[in-house]
């Protein structure tokens, strides 16, 4: 084969192979939520304490805090709250406290990848299903017998 | 409200079960119920009274955090034992990063001494007060290293499986299976050493 | 008798063999005198040890070591709750981590049961967790009633009471 007769062949099957890249690509951007997933994250501090030391806690309603009825404590304080917008495999990360961030990432099939963060080090990677129904929390002991919380779930 | 001696006549899953719930009264009784055994664990493998006694103490700080977790499938005592053993065996590691080992105690590690030791025969423990069997034991278990003797007493006091000493020494079973091997062999060596002695 | 042949006896003797493996021991012992004598040797010192367990006394008064114990658990406990800003998770995840609560346990065993009782219904597949920090391990579980998985952190580090810290081999 000589050099002239192959150049137009080559050339051919690259722009025909971008194309049909271009194309796959648009079909699965189509078919994945373009306006990207709204996810709830919430801080939570569970406690036998009856009140928070910090006032701007905002005790959690009952309804809520009878979704936590699994744990063993009596009271929850809602210390942050922020609802992030996701896009497919693109990164978001949002910070919590001083110094906890959490790192969220449609990986699709509902799964979610949830990086935590703390003092800019990276300490946890969590894969897992949240939906509109399914929920995911991470969860830890703290001090005095308290335990904190991250609640993580996809809001409509 | 309980008094000291209510607290006394009760067994250990009631005093446990109100630890739990933070009664350190219930917690002061089963320390003071189980504190020589723990004691006694630790001494047994660290040989040192004032480590002995740092790690009991510490051992029984570290029930108390952790009475949440004790669900009851093995007796109190024996959770407690099990927590002073991992304490020793970390104090065992901090302490051998900070020795030079000896040649001997190389050649022991490596096996072979244990094969060319001439088999005890007769039993020198027979004949004995159970109190002089005790001091002989107590006397030959002081002269293993801490790897001979840590594999002894979980094997023989704690009546732990192979598969579980490895685990616990983070070693082979087959290390597990020599060292058990030389320290037994050493012990029966000692124990007729240590009769040679008193009838001479 | 070969080394080898030295530890079967020994894990013979302490019941660590199978059928098959204990009849090429007693195959050994019936006809190899060193090894009943080994046998002999190693039986005689395993009873001795298991009946003869040194007793050691603590040495200081029930009073004594009580406050000692006491004093520590006080300034363990003595931790700052979390203040406003304050509910630095970090700090918590790094400085006060507890292993996970009974109550989690009980929730896993919780869910298992229910689990049992519902045969019919598709078991929940977990996602993945990647631990990047040695010092923590979490446990998994899921409340079908909720919908929710919780991963719950705790420190492995001073890890008591079921294994051993992860420390070089000894």
């Amino acid at each position: 084969m000589n050099r002239r007769s192959f150049l137009p062949k080559y050339l051919l099957w690259t722009a025909c192979l971008t194309v049909g890249l271009y194309l796959a690509g648009s079909v699965a951007g189509f078919s994945a939520d373009k306006t990207g997933k709204k996810i709830d994250i919430q801080l939570v501090w569970g406690t036998n304490e009856e009140k928070s030391p910090d006032e701007t806690h905002k005790r959690l309603s009952a309804q809520e805090t009878k979704k936590l009825r699994m744990f063993k404590w009596k009271h929850y304080f809602l210390v942050k709250r922020a609802t992030v917008i996701i896009k497919p495999d693109v990164p978001t990360k949002k910070r919590l406290s001083e110094e906890c961030e959490v790192q969220l990432k449609d990986v699709g099939n509902s799964m979610l990848e949830v990086e935590l963060w703390g003092k800019g080090k990276l300490t946890r990677k969590i894969k897992e299903k949240v939906t509109k129904e399914d929920s995911v929390t991470i969860a830890g002991d703290a001090a005095n017998d308290s335990a904190w919380l991250i609640l993580i779930k996809e809001v409509p | 409200m309980l008094t000291n001696q209510d607290y006394a006549s009760q067994p250990d899953d009631l005093l446990v079960k109100s630890a739990q719930k933070g009664d350190m009264v219930a917690f002061e009784e089963l320390v003071a119920r189980h504190r020589d055994k723990i004691y006694a664990r630790a001494y047994t493998m660290m040989r040192n009274e004032e480590e002995a006694l740092d790690l009991s103490q510490e051992a029984w700080v570290k029930a108390w955090q952790r009475l949440v977790q004790f669900q009851g499938d093995s007796s109190f005592a024996t959770w407690m034992t099990r927590i002073v053993i991992n304490l020793c065996l970390d104090q065992i590691r901090k302490n051998k990063r900070q020795r030079t080992e000896s040649i001997e105690h190389l050649d022991e590690e490596l096996g072979g001494v244990e094969r060319q030791m001439p088999v005890i025969n007769p039993n020198p423990t027979e004949g004995l007060e159970r109190g002089e069997l005790r001091q002989r034991i107590d006397e030959a278990l002081d002269k293993l290293s801490h790897e001979h003797r840590t594999v002894l007493v979980m094997h023989e006091f704690e009546d732990l499986e192979y598969k579980e000493i490895a685990k616990r020494m983070k070693c082979s079973i087959g290390t597990v299976m020599s060292r058990l091997f030389y320290a037994r062999r050493k012990m029966a060596a000692l124990l007729a050493g240590l009769k040679r002695e008193r009838e001479q | 008798m070969n080394h080898e042949q030295q530890l079967q006896l020994q894990a013979y003797l302490d019941g660590e063999l199978s059928d098959r493996e204990s009849r090429k021991v007693t195959d050994l012992l019936a006809s190899n005198e060193e090894a009943r004598n080994l046998f002999s040797e190693l039986q005689f010192t395993r009873t001795a040890l298991v009946e003869n367990e040194p007793e050691f006394k603590l040495p200081e008064s029930r009073e004594f070591f009580w406050s000692k114990i006491q004093r520590e658990i006080r300034q363990t406990e003595a931790a700052p709750v979390p203040t406003a800003a304050g509910v630095s998770v970090f700090a918590w995840l790094q400085r006060y981590l507890m292993p996970v609560s009974v109550v989690a346990v009980l929730a896993v065993i919780g869910i298992f049961a229910m689990s049992k009782s519902q045969p019919t219904q598709t078991a929940y597949a977990f996602g993945e967790i990647e631990a990047l920090n040695g010092d923590m391990d979490s446990i998994t579980f899921r409340s079908e009633a909720e919908r929710m998985t919780v991963i719950y952190l705790y420190d492995n580090k001073p890890e008591v009471g079921a294994e051993v810290t992860s420390d070089s081999s000894i």
